[in-house]
């Protein structure tokens, strides 16, 4: 396939705009466009965010390509994920900056009809999660993390849909904990969820770092209708988990309160401690930068080194605080790559422990 | 207080506010009036060049863009009886008839003038609305909205068509065509017969200018004389503003029903056109031209979908609850400009709150001020050709259905909604409670699970549910009288009409066919549903059940129609209409086949001067000046300002 601008020019369109065939250089994307694949709606966290990467991203990528963004929505980020793996153009032309539907390859959705490990990572960005709850559900009021254990009776926790990795955390958490409550889904946003928090419909959910300080702290936690009670955290290597920088100090990680519960020595054991360390990973690779797999290595190695630039970028850095009101957690390259093949490798009661918690009421 | 007013519009009036403003407003005026964007895809697309600008500029230009879109969406939907944005459906009821009788500069007048206004007040009730909006917000939750849903449908369905059995039907057909998808709850993807396209449901563009546009230009191609039926009615602008005049406390009430019913969070954008519509109908004495080019079924719901921006609002600064997808957009503004939305922003930030409104008012004068100069000129392409015009509205139409995602699935989507909106228009089907139903068949999937999980079937005895409950029999039994009403002025006009159900029926051997696949098509899926798990089967069969009902009593109705209508000349004019439609729609599917190999920008190209040497037999001097203008609008729109990813042929490529 060739460029065949000059029948265009025949036309009189492209004279009139002024573009003209380029010769090729050592750089890879010189006078290319760059299609971009965003695996959710325009105007949502993954687009804003998405859109504000690619815009620092440009100005590092060798040969200064165009870059053309284009949602694709559906099913949990499943859509997008689905059409870059099946029919995205293998040539470099294409890539996609999506939030991670792993969660639907961990418990084996039927509508994800490929595999994330079918995806070359150029990079990631990690979030935190973190879990709040209604003051006045706690008996005498909430002025610590630890008092949401005094609860007694159910309350009611919500969340997007069965599949979503927020329902997962959610149902797994307080069912480590052993904490009764009634699980409400289907809300269309996290919005939604504080609308319904605000109205005491619900009482409890989790939201991304962003969601929390941007939306909960204003509307909830300020107010003092709501407060937080634990992150996820940051898994290490020997099997724990510590607290993340990105978060306040006094937001304890989900280990101390289980802690708390069972004794400052306990530790989680068995498929619902597996199954929680991967919710802990997908939390590390929350938003990935990839491209299908077969695309030519120096296309790869021109983005992985743009990507590492602009998470440097004192512009882009300061501009994704302002977003999210917490501080950048990249990965580049194969750190990203690394992660994410960890985080699909699932023991086997693991993924059974997972379906059941999405097949649960 | 007084002082944050006057600091708010200094924010805005300041340089270089006004400028931004100003290009605002000029941007929002090309979003609205382009179908298939909107200003959502605006409030998107601006969004990241608003990151190096102060506060007061940011939101003059991404809240001036936002306002005015549905001013300048009233351009094709009056002119084209194409909706330019999903808010301005209902205006397309009476504002196209009016334009097919030489009036459509009368019906844009009164629009923009009551669509200045209603911004204006809207924006007025909203800083006066303040104390209310907590309790109202508050009141309303999922099961609310189900149930509001299941009132905005009632009011179209039973408003919008002839026939009551059909609007319903209608609204059915868009309620199950929702449920096609990954279906949240019950975790498994419903209808899509294993295609990842359908996996996010059916598009609503395409589908919305499927089934209004194609058939306006299958009728265009078919007629190939002007949109106005008549040379020249002599009713201007002027006119249109006297008519806003005359109807003021029309205007005033919808107004109020755009600013109340926009700060209903997910609903109000979709539902407030129809909602003030309905309002028209039901408060007029006189309700026999309604559908046929009542200037009050254009007055209601443009004051309402302009006021609705101001209701919007409120509840995204106040409560960081933004009531829609463009309003979630705004809220990342806020955040890039380090402001915390919450109840703060109506006491320590109250300018910019209030510079807000002003922007809202300033964006809606200039904007209806603007297209009021223009709107003479515009108005008229209704006395242009047909055969002039339709090539120019395939254009935009095409490009309008790729915007959003880019693939042919797209295409196929916009072809098969234009052949059932065709076969809908012949049959006397009504369109707009398909695409009402498609809207908000979501929203009422997630109202009824959420309010069953909550609270139990008890979530249909609260008190707001039981007066909206009240509404919808209320709007029922109106419309029943209305439609008993209908019936037997038809029978007293003469035995042809005798049948009231079928009074629109322009081809009964086409309705009947129509409606035993519709039939055939619900029972198949309410089958399909049972073996569904509870949750992921209860709304397809809430849907399909009542549907199933209301087709079989329309298949008697058209059958019986079909047996007594005499054949006659009209029969034979429907027939060759429906033949030269067949044929123009080949055309346009010969568009999508053309761009499997020659690619989608010289497939239009193609179409453009095929269309107008063979159907339009246009000299080779315009259609080669036609073509190459087409050419250069294309690459500048879809390649420059809103770039999209094109369709390539196989053989060579035009864009990488």
């Amino acid at each position: 396939m060739h460029s065949f601008r000059t029948i265009a020019l025949a036309t009189g369109v492209a004279a009139l705009c002024g573009i003209a065939a380029v010769p090729a250089t050592a750089q890879f994307y010189k006078g290319k466009t760059l299609n971009v694949i965003i695996n959710y709606g325009a105007g949502g966290n993954t687009d804003v965010q998405g859109r504000s990467v690619l815009r620092f991203m440009e100005e590092y990528i060798p040969g200064k390509p165009r870059i053309v963004v284009r949602n694709m929505p559906g099913a949990g980020g499943i859509v997008g994920t689905n059409y870059l793996v099946k029919a995205g153009k293998k040539d470099g032309s294409m890539m996609g900056v999506f939030t991670i539907a792993a969660m639907a390859e961990l418990v084996q959705d039927k509508a994800l009809q490929v595999s994330h490990k079918d995806l070359v990572y150029i990079g990631a960005i990690g979030q935190q999660q973190i879990a709040h709850i209604r003051r006045d559900a706690v008996p005498g009021g909430m002025k610590e993390p630890t008092d949401f254990l005094k609860i007694k009776e159910p309350f009611k926790s919500a969340g997007h849909a069965p599949t979503s990795s927020k329902d997962v955390s959610i149902k797994l958490t307080l069912d480590l904990l052993g904490m009764k409550h009634d699980h409400v889904t289907g809300f269309k946003g996290a919005n939604d969820i504080r609308r319904a928090i605000l109205q005491n419909n619900v009482q409890y959910t989790e939201d991304s770092l962003t969601g929390y300080y941007a939306g909960v702290v204003p509307v909830l936690v300020k107010p003092g209708i709501s407060a937080p009670i634990w992150h996820v955290g940051v898994p290490t290597k020997d099997g724990g988990l510590v607290h993340a920088e990105t978060v306040d100090k006094d937001i304890p990680t989900f280990l101390d309160i289980y802690k708390a519960k069972h004794g400052k020595d306990a530790m989680p054991k068995g498929a619902a401690w597996q199954a929680y360390r991967k919710i802990a990973q997908l939390r590390q690779v929350l938003r990935v930068i990839v491209m299908p797999q077969g695309v030519p290595e120096q296309a790869v190695a021109d983005l992985r080194e743009a990507w590492a630039k602009t998470t440097k970028d004192a512009g882009y850095l300061a501009e994704y605080k302002k977003q999210n009101s917490s501080e950048l957690e990249p990965l580049i390259g194969n750190d990203a790559q690394e992660v994410v093949s960890e985080l699909l490798t699932v023991p086997p009661e693991a993924r059974e422990y997972l379906q059941n918690i999405v097949s649960a009421k | 207080m007084f002082d944050a007013v006057i600091d708010g519009l200094l924010l805005v009036v300041q340089w270089p506010a006004a400028g931004y403003l100003l290009l605002g407003v000029m941007l929002g005026m090309f979003f609205g009036a382009v179908p298939g964007l909107s200003g959502l895809v605006g409030m998107a697309i601006l969004l990241p060049f608003t990151f190096g600008l102060d506060a007061g500029s940011a939101f003059a230009f991404l809240l001036g863009m936002y306002a005015v879109t549905t001013t300048a969406d009233t351009l094709s939907s009056v002119l084209l009886g194409v909706p330019g944005t999903a808010a301005s459906q209902a205006t397309i009821l009476d504002g196209y008839p009016m334009a097919q009788r030489g009036e459509a500069s009368r019906a844009l007048g009164a629009a923009y003038m009551v669509s200045m206004v209603g911004g204006v007040l809207g924006a007025v009730f909203l800083a006066l609305s303040i104390p209310l909006v907590k309790p109202l917000i508050l009141s309303f939750a999922e099961p609310e909205f189900f149930m509001l849903a299941v009132l905005g449908l009632t009011m179209v369905g039973s408003l919008s068509g002839g026939s009551i059995y059909k609007g319903l039907a209608s609204a059915c057909l868009g309620l199950l065509l929702s449920m096609i998808g990954y279906a949240e709850f019950g975790g498994i993807p419903r209808y899509t017969f294993g295609e990842n396209y359908l996996l996010d449901g059916l598009p609503l563009v395409p589908v919305v200018l499927g089934l209004f546009a194609l058939p306006e230009m299958i009728d265009l191609a078919v007629r190939g004389s002007s949109i106005s039926r008549v040379a020249d009615a002599g009713t201007g602008m002027l006119d249109g503003f006297k008519d806003a005049g005359r109807h003021w406390w029309l205007a005033l009430r919808c107004t109020a029903i755009g600013v109340y019913v926009g700060m209903l969070p997910g609903l109000g954008g979709s539902l407030v056109d129809w909602v003030a519509y309905g309002h028209a109908v039901q408060s007029a004495k006189d309700k026999s031209q309604f559908g046929k080019g009542d200037i009050r079924g254009v007055i209601a719901p443009e004051a309402a979908n302009n006021a609705m921006k101001g209701g919007a609002l409120l509840p995204t600064i106040a409560f960081a609850i933004p009531g829609s997808a463009a309003m979630a957009i705004l809220l990342s503004a806020f955040l890039i400009q380090g402001l915390e939305p919450g109840p703060r922003m109506l006491t320590d930030r109250l300018d910019i709150s209030f510079s807000l409104v002003w922007t809202l008012v300033i964006a809606n004068i200039l904007g209806a001020g603007l297209l009021m100069v223009w709107g003479q000129q515009v108005a008229k392409v209704t006395f242009l050709p047909g055969h002039f015009l339709v090539p120019a509205i395939v254009l935009f139409v095409f490009m309008g259905a790729w915007i959003g995602n880019g693939v042919l699935g797209d295409w196929i989507s916009l072809l098969l909604f234009g052949l059932i909106g065709w076969v809908m228009k012949l049959s006397g089907w009504s369109r707009p409670p398909l695409v009402l139903g498609y809207i908000l068949g979501k929203i009422m999937e997630n109202g009824l699970q959420i309010g069953v999980q909550t609270h139990g079937w008890n979530f249909l005895t609260g008190p707001v549910m039981l007066i909206i409950m009240g509404l919808i029999a209320i709007t029922l039994v109106a419309a029943w009288r209305r439609h008993r009403k209908d019936r037997a002025a038809a029978i007293v006009a003469g035995p042809a009409k005798a049948v009231g159900d079928a009074v629109e029926v322009t081809n009964p051997g086409v309705a009947l066919v129509f409606d035993v696949l519709l039939l055939a098509m619900f029972i198949a899926a309410a089958v399909m549903a049972v073996e569904w798990r509870p949750a992921a089967r209860l709304f397809p069969l809430v849907s399909a059940l009542p549907a199933i009902l209301l087709l079989v009593i329309v298949v008697w109705c058209d059958a019986r129609f079909l047996r007594e209508r005499a054949a006659g000349p009209a029969e034979d004019a429907a027939g060759v209409a429906l033949r030269r439609g067949s044929a123009f729609y080949l055309w346009m599917v010969a568009i999508v086949a053309a761009t499997l190999v020659i690619g989608q920008y010289f497939a239009l190209l193609a179409f453009v001067a095929l269309y107008l040497r063979i159907w339009g037999r246009a000299g080779w001097a315009l259609v080669a000046a036609y073509t190459f203008g087409s050419g250069v609008v294309l690459y500048l729109l879809f390649n420059l300002v809103v770039p999209v990813l094109w369709h390539e042929s196989p053989f060579f490529s035009l864009f990488t």
